[in-house]
């Protein structure tokens, strides 16, 4: 036996098929299918993997159309951590059938360097000024994403940026520094959302904590998700190497996912003896941003912004991390926001990271619910803590044309403040 | 020359993508593996989305003599007997309309697989509500609550099953559509099949639909937890039920069960036990109501009493219903029963459970519906001395006037405990499904005695 299937055998186990999960998945709901649920998916990997009925290598749909949300998990009694349990199914499927040249490419290389990952995201403009992403689409780039071509609504004009090195000039030395903190950018602000990475460093600034952005490679979550764990771990190893050389008082993002994973480094190099303790100690100085402005107490000096404002919890703040009140107290205290909730709010959109490229389909019926949602509050501004949720939002607004802004929590706070200055 | 039984089933899917679309038949590992029950993995899972589906889906079964299982959330699928052999999963997941909600006769028409939570959201926007209230309602199909009986807290103040749905349409084992009942609260001319197929567990026809009564929802709704001894508990419990201060709900939790409803029992000392009671109407009476409840529990040496309003009270009755699960998962191979003993039996019953774990050094949890009288052990063991167990508790129930039966269970105990004991009208029954259900064509060993 090997050692992925032993790690999840006893989790595994201890579903006792009672279905409390399918109030809390979202691709159950919208598919009605067993094995669309945790449920199921629990069930078909008992059967491959402790039974022994059926080929791992049957699974691929059920393993790999999983959202790994954890809204399952919130409605278990054992608290049955079935994303955990795909993402190592995951990687077991890809052990016995190997990885793609394109995974490598993209896990091995890109993701582990933010130069070439910023010179890959200047390319994917570049084709997008000249019209040629749908060539880019063919040359293969996008075989990872299953769903791609029917996918191209959810990728948002892509702005130019200069990467992280811009992100660093912001940042500099500040008088007076209450704090000292790491910004972990993740991969997505500084290339893909420029305005996300200043207004954090600016919101950071107005909290007395003194920034600098290390050179951190991507968190490891795509490489985990895809079941790349060797890849994973190693990226997790080097932030690690890269972090202990700081003398920080945390390591703050931005990115609810990259928050979630990066406390997850603990759990992730737990087996590795020479690693875990180092793991642990990352871990514990892993900040999201409105974990800890709302710890140090946030400044509440700000400008008005008259708007209805609702919130929409990422699952990787609201499930994985059990972040809720945070982000809606940061936004009840901005000035003239009238904050109404949305209901079913922590349910997944149906982003999931690169989810939506591969099961088209599935998110889209996941996201016409939320939108649904979205419509019954009546909010001008629909807010979010995550890039993937935003992008995917953003799509559900535009295909639903509803008069809805589709902001990230940190743009919105940072307008208040900028506002207040000017005031 | 005569088809393999592979050709047959091949034939036989086929034939239902005919009917129900072929993107709506699914034969492919991933999807039968995760539908399987009782050790069966089924040949095929099928999706109706209508009363006529579902008929034609049963009449090429009858043709190709191949049983089917009916399944909604799958919620209750492994309770009770166990399948005597497998078949088709036919279901009813996507016939989930609230068809129509007539207000001013207070009744909805809802489609069986609308999923009981998601029909109270719906009421809820028209300020109605449906008292059917089982711990597995966040998923459970209405139709599986019907066809299984469910039942839950606030039995006491609005009835059972059989008091809230006024008619189904059902598809019989050989394929014909009967409507029985209606909209109307007296509408029985003959039998009242209506009231049959409340708890028939599929095994004598497919309810498709219901017609159920609605209430509106009440002004306030308030919940009471009461921590006391368990004799002092179980005498307050008397007194509250005999009073007039009409109560919505009256659960009992003990020290163990209770440990499961967070912060309010995680400290419960051996020997204590929680009660939690609703009381619901308007403003002035149960505030009126409330105090009277405290003055009682005062009297009875109650040691704590919290009230809860708004969603704090719905939040503990959440907590509650997922108590049954939790105690379920706590020990592996925890096997639940439940004892039906009249109402003022209670206590003894609860004793006897309790004796029953000392003796053989099982611990189990129990939950009560006081007002009904029905006890549920969990009983976490993980060897046949669960047997023993099993026998003492039929005996104690029996002694005072009532029954027990295993619900929730390993394979291996529902197998050898999981049926009924014979009783006199067995063999009326058993010529009642065959007259029914000549082929034996829905959910075959369902009911209880094995019966077929």
């Amino acid at each position: 036996m090997s050692t992925v299937v032993e790690e999840i055998a006893e989790a595994l186990q201890k579903c006792n098929k009672c279905g409390l999960c399918l109030a809390g998945c979202p691709v159950y709901k919208a598919t009605g299918v067993e094995w669309t649920s945790a449920r199921g998916r629990i069930a078909l990997l008992r059967s491959a993997l402790l039974d022994h009925r059926l080929e791992l290598d049957a699974l691929d749909d059920p393993i790999f159309n999983c959202l790994t949300c954890n809204g399952c998990t919130e409605h278990c009694p054992p608290a049955v951590p079935t994303g955990e349990i795909i993402f190592k199914a995951r990687e077991e499927m890809l052990k016995r059938q190997g990885d793609s040249w394109l995974g490598r490419l993209v896990f091995h290389k890109l993701l582990a360097s933010p130069s070439q990952l910023h010179q890959a995201s200047k390319l994917l403009r570049l084709a997008e000024v000249t019209g040629l992403r749908p060539l880019a689409r063919k040359t293969g780039l996008t075989r990872l994403f299953g769903d791609a071509g029917k996918a191209e609504a959810i990728v948002p004009k892509i702005p130019p940026s200069q990467g992280l090195e811009a992100v660093k000039r912001l940042a500099g030395k500040i008088n007076n520094p209450k704090y000292k903190v790491a910004y972990f950018t993740g991969c997505h602000a500084p290339n893909l959302a420029p305005k996300v990475a200043a207004a954090t460093v600016r919101i950071l600034h107005r909290h007395q904590a003194e920034v600098t952005v290390p050179d951190f490679v991507c968190c490891g979550l795509p490489a985990a998700g895809y079941g790349d764990g060797p890849s994973a771990r190693s990226l997790a190893r080097r932030n690690i190497e890269i972090a202990a050389s700081l003398s920080v008082d945390a390591i703050v993002t931005a990115c609810a996912s990259c928050s979630s994973f990066l406390k997850d480094y603990a759990k992730l190099l737990e087996n590795d003896p020479e690693w875990s303790e180092r793991a642990r100690d990352f871990a514990a100085k892993v900040k999201d941003l409105s974990e800890i402005l709302t710890d140090i107490g946030l400044v509440t000096e700000m400008g008005t912004i008259k708007k209805k404002v609702t919130y929409h919890d990422p699952c990787h703040l609201a499930h994985h991390q059990k972040i809720k009140e945070p982000p809606r107290t940061i936004l009840r205290s901005i000035p003239g926001v009238e904050f109404i909730e949305l209901p079913e709010a922590d349910v997944c959109c149906g982003a999931a990271g690169s989810y939506a490229f591969k099961n088209y389909d599935i998110s889209m019926q996941v996201l016409k619910r939320k939108m649904g949602n979205v419509e019954k509050t009546g909010a001008d501004i629909l807010v979010s803590c995550c890039p993937a949720c935003v992008m995917q939002l953003a799509c559900g607004v535009r295909q639903e044309k509803l008069p809805v802004r589709v902001t990230e929590m940190v743009e919105l706070l940072d307008e208040a403040y900028r506002k207040a200055k000017e005031g | 020359m005569k088809k393999t039984v592979s050709q047959e089933r091949e034939a036989f899917h086929q034939q239902l993508g005919a009917v129900v679309g072929p993107e709506n038949v699914l034969t492919e590992a991933q999807a039968t593996a995760s539908y399987q029950v009782d050790g069966f993995t089924p040949d095929g899972v099928v999706f109706a989305t209508s009363t006529e589906q579902v008929s034609q889906v049963i009449r090429l079964a009858n043709e190709f003599r191949i049983p089917i299982i009916p399944w909604g959330s799958g919620s209750k699928q492994e309770v009770g007997p166990c399948l005597s052999q497998s078949g088709t999963i036919l279901c009813l997941k996507r016939m989930n309309q609230l068809i129509e909600l007539d207000a001013g006769n207070f009744t909805a028409h809802v489609a069986a697989g609308m999923v009981n939570a998601e029909l109270q959201k719906q009421l809820g926007e028209h300020r109605f509500f449906f008292p059917l209230d089982p711990v597995c309602m966040e998923t459970s199909t209405l139709g599986g609550e019907i066809a299984t009986n469910a039942t839950g807290p606030l039995r006491l103040k609005y009835g059972a099953v059989r008091d809230l749905v006024l008619g189904v349409t059902v598809v019989t084992p050989t394929g014909d559509i009967i409507h029985t009942g209606g909209k109307t609260m007296k509408n029985v001319a003959g039998f009242d099949l209506c009231k049959m197929y409340i708890g028939s567990w599929g095994t004598l026809g497919i309810i498709t639909e219901a017609v159920i009564r609605l209430f509106p929802l009440p002004e306030v709704s308030k919940s009471l937890l009461i921590t006391a001894s368990q004799e002092n508990a179980f005498r307050l419990v008397g007194q509250l039920l005999e009073s007039a201060l009409e109560l919505s709900a009256i659960e009992l939790l003990d020290w163990t069960a209770g440990r499961y409803l967070g912060d309010h029992g995680a400290h419960l000392a051996e020997g204590k036990v929680l009660l939690l009671v609703n009381i619901d109407g308007d403003s002035a009476a149960v505030a009126r109501r409330e105090e009277a409840i405290k003055a009682l529990a005062k009297t009875n040496q109650a040691s704590e009493v919290v009230t809860l309003q708004g969603e704090e009270a719905a939040e503990v009755w959440n907590a509650y219903r997922r108590v049954h699960q939790a105690l379920l998962d706590a020990v592996p191979s925890t096997a639940q029963g439940k004892a039906s003993v009249p109402i003022g039996k209670a206590a003894d019953m609860f004793r006897a459970i309790k004796e029953a774990g000392q003796r053989h050094h099982a611990e189990i949890g129990i939950r009560v519906y006081c007002g009904s009288g029905l006890l549920y052990p969990y009983v976490a063991l993980e060897d046949d001395k669960l047997i023993f167990v099993i026998a003492s508790l039929k005996q104690a129930a029996s002694a005072l006037g009532g029954f027990f039966i295993v619900e929730a269970a390993p394979l291996w105990a529902r197998k050898k405990e999981g049926s009924l004991p014979q009783r006199s009208d067995a063999t009326l029954m058993k010529r009642l499904k065959t007259a029914f259900d000549p082929n034996n064509i829905l959910n075959p060993g369902r009911m209880f005695g094995g019966l077929y």
